[in-house]
């Protein structure tokens, strides 16, 4: 298992080599979305061979139904609610009955999606250009009008939505050009702009039925995607039919789609293993032997995600930059995930971006583990009053109650070098350490995706970043963030990235202790994959094979 | 016999009353208590991302931050007019959700308990009639054992036997028996097998030192004596005045298995009552809460009133007061 393990990653490495060549090249052109669909596996290959060949040629095998399990159920069907597109989260609910506009496809290109392309040859003014005759589900048009209208519900403070600031910053500058097109124009230049529409805006609905509601729980799901709603029973899981109005046809492929709801993570995968379901997304650490039993096989989802640890830089001994940078030499970052993931599949992080990325800097490399140093400079910091007490902050979870004990215990073995831990509840953590700031390093469980640099990097890197959980304030990181995204020029985007990657190893503001892809758990009939943005499906591609194509 | 008649209604009614302050004291800490937990329904909806601000904005519009009691009395007076609410965020009715969640639990908590009294009392029968023998001490060596593996323990042991390894039974999930009786065995069946293996453990611990018991009282030595059969002196003789007591001990069960099925409905994503209101508390689904508090506190009185009634109808000397 471990030498197919070896294999897998040599091929997934190559893999990366190549796309990121590809990146480069198209970061060449003027910022665009293009209208390809971007296969990820051997899998979804005819999948997308068949999609670019035309309805006619079509031979992709349609019908049939696949469930998908989540761990957990939507809450409302507001398009304004985003909340991450990792697969198997609850965005893949709304994707389903709304469809991206325009998603990130896993070469980190915006590809259209409900809209044809948002592109723009200065990244100040962008256009997003419809399809024509787009319907939603009521019979109302999917038109210009009806995206101004949800943008501008978005930016609206009464809808609440999480991404209101950001969308407010732009939405005064729409204008409708006519029933396709629509015009941004922002307020600086945004290279980013349409890979941030993808993750953050990307969900259009019915003006008709976003009016008709009186609080979000109301809200109809009529949308114009790949299926339309036929049940949904909270917290067990809901019943979709394909959409026989949708744009792309003969897409989607099946005829029915389920999702279903099972919260631990051991049930879904032996509901997978057993055939009661379709596919799961987790990490292979997790699947264990599960992966090889029969009827089942496994698809590396190739988008990069890392672990990571927020510093709090406001207050405590890691408001000393030189504290930050003993903790990093302190622990050994391998054995670290080995002991959170329990197996020997991980090595450390060089960088905040992969080896693999088109933006990595080999200049810039995270500090190594170095016992002799790390003891070094917390006497430093107690022979100046700061003495190495660390207090860790994470949630109730078996993964980071290994991870934080062992953290623990190494931090134990240094001389004058304490840890405290304290858990809460998962719902607490936000409260915790990002309001209350009332710890010196959160762990964050699960692995935070990028497909692209944006909108992550900014979250967590610029002073008003909504995940900067530990404060991290630097006006030269923020200048290098805003070059980065000025510019189309990929020769200027690489080289602010290279500022912002020297920052980070020097400013140490995160602890990055892994990197990981997710997989999905799937039976062997399952074709179509294709990834996008942090991971989600693009659901209308699925397709179930006649016999085993996913190894 | 009216005068029997009204004794038990009385009874009934008394019970039902003793049950009122219990039904306002549970419902009404659903709501107060909702309060103290970490998060709200607000910062459920709107995820982690979203600021205190937009937080409090939407739990002011849904006036989830009105004062409990306020809320408590809302609920109140639609639960006057028939109206138990509408889950928090599918728009489902409780009331039609209740009674499609609580069938799923009854199903497998009965079939548990069918299950059990079946092995458990024709097995403390036999040994009971054999006291300290090889199979007597065997089983009461078993049932010990299968007392002390908590329920959390047998799903895991049985989920990977029956649906991993043997793939007999399917591992999560549930088919509704209107829709599929022989599908719904499927489905039934691993579930209650793990509410199955402690319950008939305790039943053939508690039937057969009742039985041992009965054995030796005055009125089996005289049936012996006067040649009666075996089979029909252990059926008519110990079984019937051994009854109030198995009858208690499968009243606790009930109670038990409602318990339990938490743990079983979770782990095997059983859509019962015990999945829904684990899902609904850690969502901050008040309704859904009440409703199912609403529907166990009423279950939990009519279980003891069956229990008690059933008492004097199996025993004479027992009144229905």
């Amino acid at each position: 298992m471990h030498t197919s393990g070896r294999v897998d990653r040599h091929a997934s490495l190559v893999t990366r080599l190549a796309l990121s060549l590809v990146v480069v090249l198209v970061a060449g052109c003027a910022a665009s979305a293009t209208p390809s669909p971007a296969p990820t596996s051997a899998a979804s290959a005819a999948a997308s061979a068949a999609a670019s060949a035309g309805p006619t040629a079509d031979t992709t095998p349609r019908g049939g139904t696949m469930t998908i399990i989540n761990g957990s159920d939507i809450k409302s069907w507001d398009p304004a609610i985003t909340s991450g597109t990792f697969p198997g989260g609850p965005m893949d609910a709304l994707d389903a009955i709304y469809g991206f506009l325009v998603y990130v496809d896993v070469k980190g290109v915006v590809t259209g999606g409900m809209a044809k392309s948002l592109s723009s040859p200065d990244a100040i003014t962008w256009t997003l250009k419809l399809r024509d005759n787009m319907k939603f589900t009521d019979g109302s048009a999917y038109d210009a009008t009806a995206v101004k209208f949800n943008w501008d519900r978005t930016a609206d403070v009464a809808t609440a939505a999480p991404t209101q600031t950001w969308v407010a910053s732009w939405n005064k500058g729409i204008t409708v050009v006519d029933a396709t097109t629509l015009t941004i124009k922002l307020a600086s230049a945004n290279s980013n702009f349409a890979a941030q529409v993808a993750e953050l805006a990307p969900f259009i609905a019915s003006p008709a039925a976003l009016k008709a509601a009186v609080q979000k729980t109301d809200i109809k799901p009529v949308g114009a995607g790949a299926w339309t709603l036929s049940t949904w029973d909270q917290g067990v899981g809901m019943t979709m039919a394909r959409n026989p109005g949708y744009w792309d046809q003969p897409r989607p492929y099946l005829d029915t789609l389920k999702f279903a709801i099972i919260a631990e993570t051991n049930s879904r995968i032996a509901t997978v293993v057993q055939g009661g379901a379709t596919m799961m997304a987790g990490y292979p650490y997790q699947f264990g032997t599960n992966a090889t039993a029969s009827g089942v096989g496994t698809i590396e989802i190739p988008i990069r995600g890392i672990n990571r640890g927020y510093f709090n830089q406001a207050k405590g001994i890691f408001s000393d930059a030189k504290a930050r940078l003993a903790f990093y030499q302190a622990i050994d970052r391998t054995k670290l995930m080995q002991a959170f993931t329990q197996t020997d599949l991980y090595k450390a992080p060089v960088s905040y971006f992969g080896t693999t990325s088109a933006y990595y800097d080999a200049a810039s490399k995270l500090p190594d583990y170095d016992q002799a140093k790390a003891q070094s400079t917390i006497d430093a910091l107690a022979a100046a009053g700061k003495p190495f007490n660390v207090k860790i902050v994470t949630y109730t979870n078996s993964d980071l109650k290994r991870l934080t004990a062992y953290i623990q215990q190494v931090l134990s073995t240094y001389k004058g070098a304490t840890a405290t831990i304290l858990e809460v509840d998962q719902a607490n953590l936000p409260d915790q350490c990002r309001t209350k700031l009332d710890f010196d390093i959160c762990f964050e469980g699960g692995v935070l995706v990028s497909n692209g640099a944006e909108p992550n990097i900014s979250n967590l890197l610029r002073s008003t970043g909504v995940t900067n959980w530990g404060q991290y304030n630097s006006p030269a990181m923020d200048a290098a963030l805003t070059e980065a995204s000025a510019t189309i020029d990929p020769a200027a985007i690489k080289a602010a990235y290279a500022k912002v990657q020297q920052l980070i190893v020097t400013d140490l503001p995160l602890y990055v202790f892994g990197e990981q892809t997710r997989s999905l758990l799937v039976r062997n009939t399952t074709g179509g994959v294709v990834n996008s943005n942090g991971g989600i499906l693009q659901k209308q591609y699925l397709y179930v094979c006649p016999s085993a194509c996913a190894k | 016999m009216r005068s029997v008649r009204s004794t038990y209604l009385r009874a009934i009614g008394m019970r039902l009353l003793a049950g009122v302050p219990v039904f306002f004291l549970v419902t009404f800490a659903a709501t107060a208590l909702s309060d103290l937990m970490p998060g709200s329904a607000a910062q459920t909806i709107l995820g982690d991302s979203a600021t205190p601000e937009q937080i409090a904005l939407l739990n002011a519009q849904y006036g989830y931050d009105r004062p409990a009691w306020e809320r408590y009395l809302g609920w109140l007076g639609k639960l006057l007019q028939g109206d138990l609410g509408k889950t928090a965020y599918s728009q489902q009715s409780v009331a039609g959700l209740l009674l499609n969640r609580a069938a799923t639990t009854f199903e497998i908590a009965l079939l548990a308990m069918f299950v059990a009294l079946l092995i458990a009392v024709p097995l403390a029968l036999f040994t009971a009639t054999r006291p300290g023998g090889i199979t007597d001490t065997v089983l009461r060596a078993v049932s010990s054992t299968l007392l002390s593996i908590p329920i959390f323990v047998t799903v895991v042991i049985l989920g990977f036997l029956f649906a991993i390894v043997l793939r007999w039974l399917p591992a999560t999930g549930w088919m509704p028996l209107a829709q599929d009786p022989i599908g719904n065995l499927g489905f039934v069946a691993l579930p209650a097998m793990c509410l199955a293996v402690g319950q008939t453990a305790y039943f053939y611990r508690v039937s057969r030192s009742e039985f041992v018991a009965t054995l030796q009282e005055d009125f089996v030595l005289v049936a012996r004596a006067k040649g009666l059969p075996a089979s029909y002196i252990l059926l008519r003789h110990v079984l019937r005045p051994s009854l109030p007591q198995v009858l208690t001990v499968f009243g606790l069960s009930m109670t038990h298995l409602l318990g339990g099925s938490f743990i079983v409905e979770s782990y095997f994503a059983v859509p019962g009552i015990g999945w829904t209101v684990l899902g609904a508390v850690k969502d901050h689904d008040i309704p859904t809460v009440q409703g199912i508090l609403s529907l166990t506190v009423l279950v939990f009185v009519l279980m003891f009133i069956v229990v008690d009634i059933g008492y004097a109808l199996i025993d004479p000397r027992v009144e229905a007061t």
